[in-house]
């Protein structure tokens, strides 16, 4: 997995969890790798990945068992939707808006746009 | 662990100013980049932290014990440059027992671990290595002494890409497990930007930022777009270097950004090889 | 310290056991092969240790750069290098010292005769009533000082040497081997034909210091343990401010 200059690392670490319990590679109730193995495995420094992580112990989707490690926490999928669903506006439309109104293409258009996707994908 | 902390540290050679008034603090368990271009003062600095040379003023401390010439303090350091001071003929097995003779927290089988890693020989003569393996034996001592403190001076200097990207792996992962302080020494900023916590930066002899990469990263910004964009956006603004590619412009600016950026001008957050590059030119 | 010493013992141990077995060969074989022998030509096994002594100062010339290193490589101090430097100077004189006289001891006891003889330093600086098997105490006493200063001076080059730049290196290197074999015996040549009574002092001084005016090694020992912790000062003070460089 990439690292991206545009955004925090901790904020990609933590996205990157959010992700993998979406998509149900980490399952709720079960342990996701340690502090130690996502530093090396994205060569960062261990605080910034202990960052991340604790970012989503605060948002309560994952938490610590004490001399075991860390575990998505039951219903962590449920949280990870309803905010990335709060987010989806500034995360994604606004920036669809942007380089829309860039190349000049209307809001019908983009509706069109994406009812079509709808469809296909 | 105590703080290891350099005032007022200077050193001249003949008429050269190698270091002047440096002030730097090294705290407990964080992995510090030294990061200087050519020439800056890192190898004097750790230098004279290291026991090798003497600085004509200041004073090194450790939790207020003095370093130089301190055994208790120099113990608890370990410190790998350039410089070979091993005998030429002592082989590689035999660096690897002394050491272990000479400093009682150092993990052998760990090392010996790491030799067959990087597919170190141990037979061998030191003098008969490569300057790349004989690097790589000098990394592999720091990489297994357990000391509190740990130097490297440019440790990925004449590394091939593997042995550069297995060496990163096994210093987090030992500082993971095992924290110490370790302060990498070197101008290959890229590589190691994301590695390290603390920043500091030196530029002819002076320290000229110290600070969490955060905070330094955060200090600043950058800006691109179209030319007369960007040139009309920087009024004003305390801009550290630009750079030029035909008619876009990227510029890098000090402060936070606005909330909302015009149309056609992209925010972005500094790099810190480009913020060194900048704040290090002439 | 306990670590440097070792560290300095296991880096000479191989050479010592050379030479002592060479030492040891040497000596029995020109007894041996003399008893075997017809004829009545004579041989002198004399003054021996003076070996001894060039094996000192080679190997402690050699060895004090390196170590000095490899003592700051693994986090020792300069004062803990300077100690060690000392005990082995001292040490190593006295187990060099023991082991050639009781060689020389030995040979003299069973393969000396008319035809071949062992003799010491002592005997050959003093006199014939200062043999071994008679004065092994003195013996052994005036060549421990005499190895000791060897070792002394064969520091005080190699810690000038490690403490000097480029230049003052090659002004060690160069000078003081002309200092000793050439600006020495011509400035005492020209001293004895054109100052002789100035000369004549300068051994008569010599002599009493060192005890042959007395016949006393005890004094030439004294002098010499002198001058090895006179030396040992210089030693000090050259170390002390010593930077490492590449």
């Amino acid at each position: 997995m990439e690292l991206s200059q545009n955004k925090p690392i901790f904020q990609q670490i933590a996205e990157t969890l959010e992700d993998g319990i979406l998509t149900g590679s980490f399952e709720e109730e079960g342990q996701i790798p340690s502090i130690t193995e996502f530093s090396v495995m994205y060569k960062i420094n261990p605080a910034t990945a202990n960052k991340g992580i604790n970012l989503l112990v605060d948002q309560e989707i994952l938490y610590k068992k004490r001399g075991v490690g860390m575990f998505v926490a039951k219903g962590a999928s449920a949280i990870i939707k309803e905010k990335r669903q709060t987010q989806f506006y500034d995360a994604y439309i606004s920036r669809l808006i942007k380089e829309a109104k860039k190349l000049n293409i209307s809001s019908i258009d983009i509706i069109a746009m994406i009812e079509r996707g709808y469809d296909n994908e | 662990m105590s703080n290891l902390a350099i005032e007022g540290v200077s050193k001249n050679y003949g008429s050269t100013r190698a270091l002047n008034n440096v002030n730097v603090t090294f705290e407990a368990e964080k992995i510090y980049g030294l990061l200087g271009r050519n020439g800056a003062g890192k190898t004097t600095l750790l230098n004279i932290i290291n026991n090798r040379i003497f600085a004509d003023k200041g004073e090194i401390t450790l939790g207020g014990a003095k370093a130089p010439e301190n055994e208790e303090v120099q113990r608890k350091f370990y410190y790998t440059s350039e410089q070979m001071l091993f005998p030429k003929e002592m082989k590689v097995n035999k660096a690897i027992e002394w050491t272990a003779e000479f400093y009682p927290s150092f993990d052998k089988d760990y090392a010996l671990h790491l030799a067959s890693l990087f597919e170190l020989p141990l037979k061998k003569k030191i003098n008969s290595l490569s300057t790349g393996y004989k690097t790589i034996m000098k990394n592999i001592l720091a990489l297994s002494v357990n000391t509190p403190y740990v130097f490297l001076d440019e440790p990925v200097l004449g590394l091939d890409a593997n042995h550069r990207e297995l060496f990163y792996r096994l210093l987090i992962e030992n500082y993971s497990n095992n924290p110490a302080t370790y302060v990498i020494s070197t101008h290959l900023i890229e590589e190691v930007a994301n590695i390290i916590e603390e920043v500091v930066i030196i530029k002819k002899g002076e320290i000229i930022k110290q600070d969490s990469k955060e905070n330094l990263l955060s200090e600043g910004y950058a800006v691109s777009g179209a030319a007369s964009m960007v040139d009309s956006y920087i009024k004003g603004r305390k801009v550290i270097g630009v750079d030029n590619l035909g008619g876009l412009k990227s510029a890098y600016i000090l402060g936070r950004p606005d909330n909302e950026l015009e149309m056609g001008l992209e925010l972005s957050s500094l790099d810190l090889q480009k913020l060194f590059i900048q704040l290090t030119n002439s | 310290m306990k670590k440097l010493l070792k560290y300095q013992l296991s880096t000479s141990w191989v050479t010592l056991l050379v030479f002592a077995v060479v030492y040891l060969g040497i000596m029995a074989f020109a007894g041996i092969s003399v008893s075997f022998s017809e004829g009545n030509s004579t041989s002198q096994m004399n003054g021996t240790e003076m070996s001894v002594g060039i094996l000192c100062f080679v190997i402690f010339v050699s060895n004090y750069g390196d170590n000095m290193r490899f003592a700051i490589q693994n986090g020792r101090s300069r004062r803990s290098i300077y100690t060690a430097a000392l005990a082995s100077a001292g040490l190593g004189s006295i187990m060099l010292s023991l082991y050639a006289q009781i060689i020389i001891f030995v040979s003299s006891l069973l393969l000396g005769s008319e035809r071949i003889s062992y003799t010491s330093m002592t005997e050959l600086i003093y006199d014939s009533n200062h043999s071994v098997i008679g004065h092994f105490f003195k013996n052994f006493i005036f060549t421990t000082a005499l190895l000791l200063v060897i070792a002394m001076f064969a520091l005080v080059l190699a810690a000038a040497f490690a403490r000097a730049g480029k230049y003052g290196r090659v002004a060690i290197a160069a000078g003081v081997p002309i200092a000793l074999f050439i600006g020495f015996p011509t400035l005492s040549g020209i001293a004895v034909i054109k100052a002789p009574a100035f000369s004549e002092m300068c051994i008569r001084l010599l002599a009493k210091v060192m005890g042959v005016e007395s016949g006393n090694p005890y004094i030439g020992s004294l002098t010499m343990i002198i001058a090895a912790a006179v030396m040992a000062l210089i030693i000090y003070f050259i170390n002390r401010r010593a930077e490492i460089k590449g």
